[in-house]
């Protein structure tokens, strides 16, 4: 599939729009997953994936054919995700009349979103694991998904999230760690 | 012994740890390994974690949405002429001037009794013409905006050149969305001519560490996602 990839990119890069369709057509469905992994928002996951191919297309010029698409398209679709979250979070200060702070709200402030309830667990379990998943942050919550949903590398990940790979291991155990908190009174 | 922390149990779960020595204590260790099978259960339930199902012709209606708007991409060239740096600023004093031109300037009705739905339609044909002005003017600086926080390389001229295009129209905008009362577009619209000034009026080429700190700059005051919200909110408007 890399190679089809990397021919399609070409040609699409070349003007051929049939060329770019092929890998909208071939990767929507991964980038809505990952969007909604991220966000937790149906919506938001829907309109992130339009706004990733769009700025897949505008930034064709600079894809590097050696790199794997799929990874540089989780890329875009990363930051996109990170811009809704972002924006979330920024509204929800200034809602709760909390003072706005020249810090990153990604790595500041919990997402606080209702999650929809797709795990398969049971009862008390699958609540507190929702409840914890809605107390990480956004980069906490993205670099878990990535990480742990989608298989990709820790140095993948600080690339997406630009940060450096012991800080993106250290997101992935944070989310972990909280997670499985949520879960110690349910476990005793 | 000296039995791994969490973390370390973590990584090793994720196949991160450059060492073996985690591995090898497994292996010895039965309270570690009681905690790392718990790790793991845990872990693998929530692999579980099935996102909304999509139609199997989802990848094309998600082409069907986007191609349109890849044809406006594809003719920014054309959007953005380099001859003619002044179209949005005239196309933005046509549009204002024909709605401030409907609103200022008595009409003679010719049926007194028609006299206020006439007003009401012709009102809300020009608000809707400003709306679809407005949010044009919106989605085309998202679009610059989004090109110079995603363009990888240091040399900016391109951006640089569709921002200063867009400074003038935005100009226009926000006095007349600051003479009518409308507070919320016209802080948008100043927000936005700050960023658009701030690519403007940088060097034509960056630092990796100059064009980091701007973008950090523009991203900081949300405008990608504040002229989201807006232009969906003008789109509503225009549809009714």
């Amino acid at each position: 599939m890399e190679d089809t990839d990397r021919v399609a990119v070409l040609e699409a890069g070349a003007g051929n729009t049939d060329a770019f369709r092929a890998l909208v057509e071939r990767h929507s469905r991964s980038v809505f997953r990952l969007a909604w992994r991220v966000t937790g928002n149906e919506q938001d996951a829907e309109d992130i994936v339009q706004e990733t191919f769009l700025r897949a297309y505008r930034q064709l010029g600079s894809f590097e054919s050696r790199s794997n698409f799929a990874t540089w398209l989780y890329r875009i679709a990363v930051n996109c995700s990170l811009d809704v979250m972002r924006g979330r979070a920024r509204w929800r200060t200034v809602q709760d009349g909390r003072e706005e702070t020249n810090g990153d709200l990604l790595t500041s402030l919990p997402a606080r979103d209702p999650w929809p309830d797709r795990l398969a667990l049971s009862g008390e379990l699958r609540s507190k694991v929702m409840e914890a998943l809605g107390d990480l942050s956004p980069i906490e919550r993205t670099a878990f998904v990535l990480r742990h949903c989608e298989e990709v590398s820790m140095e993948e990940i600080g690339r997406a999230l630009g940060v450096n790979i012991n800080a993106a291991k250290h997101s992935v155990f944070r989310a972990v760690k909280k997670m499985r908190r949520a879960l110690e009174p349910v476990r005793k | 012994m000296k039995h791994p922390g969490e973390e370390q149990l973590v990584l090793h779960y994720y196949g991160e740890n450059e060492d073996s020595s985690v591995g090898d204590h497994l292996r010895q260790c039965e309270a570690c390994q009681e905690e790392f099978a718990y790790l793991e259960q845990f872990l693998s339930s929530l692999r579980e974690w099935t996102p909304p199902r999509r139609p199997e012709d989802y990848g094309r209606r998600v082409w069907e949405k986007i191609e349109p708007r890849l044809q406006a991409s594809a003719s920014a060239p054309v959007e953005f002429p380099r001859v003619f740096p002044w179209r949005w600023a005239a196309v933005a004093a046509m549009v204002l001037a024909a709605f401030f031109l409907g609103r200022y300037v008595p009409q003679l009705p010719e049926d007194p009794s028609a006299t206020h739905l006439s007003d009401v339609r012709e009102r809300d044909v020009r608000e809707r013409i400003l709306a679809v002005a407005v949010g044009d003017h919106l989605e085309r600086s998202r679009m610059v905006l989004t090109d110079f926080t995603n363009n990888g390389s240091v040399d900016i001229a391109m951006e640089q050149q569709r921002a200063g295009e867009l400074i003038e129209a935005n100009r226009l905008y926000r006095q007349s969305a600051s003479m009518s009362g409308d507070v919320l577009i016209s802080t948008l619209l100043e927000d936005l001519e700050r960023g658009l000034l701030e690519i403007a009026r940088a060097p034509s080429r960056l630092s990796s560490r100059e064009i980091e700190a701007l973008r950090t700059q523009i991203q900081a005051r949300e405008l990608l996602f504040k002229l989201r919200v807006l232009s969906e909110k003008l789109q509503n408007l225009e549809s009714f």
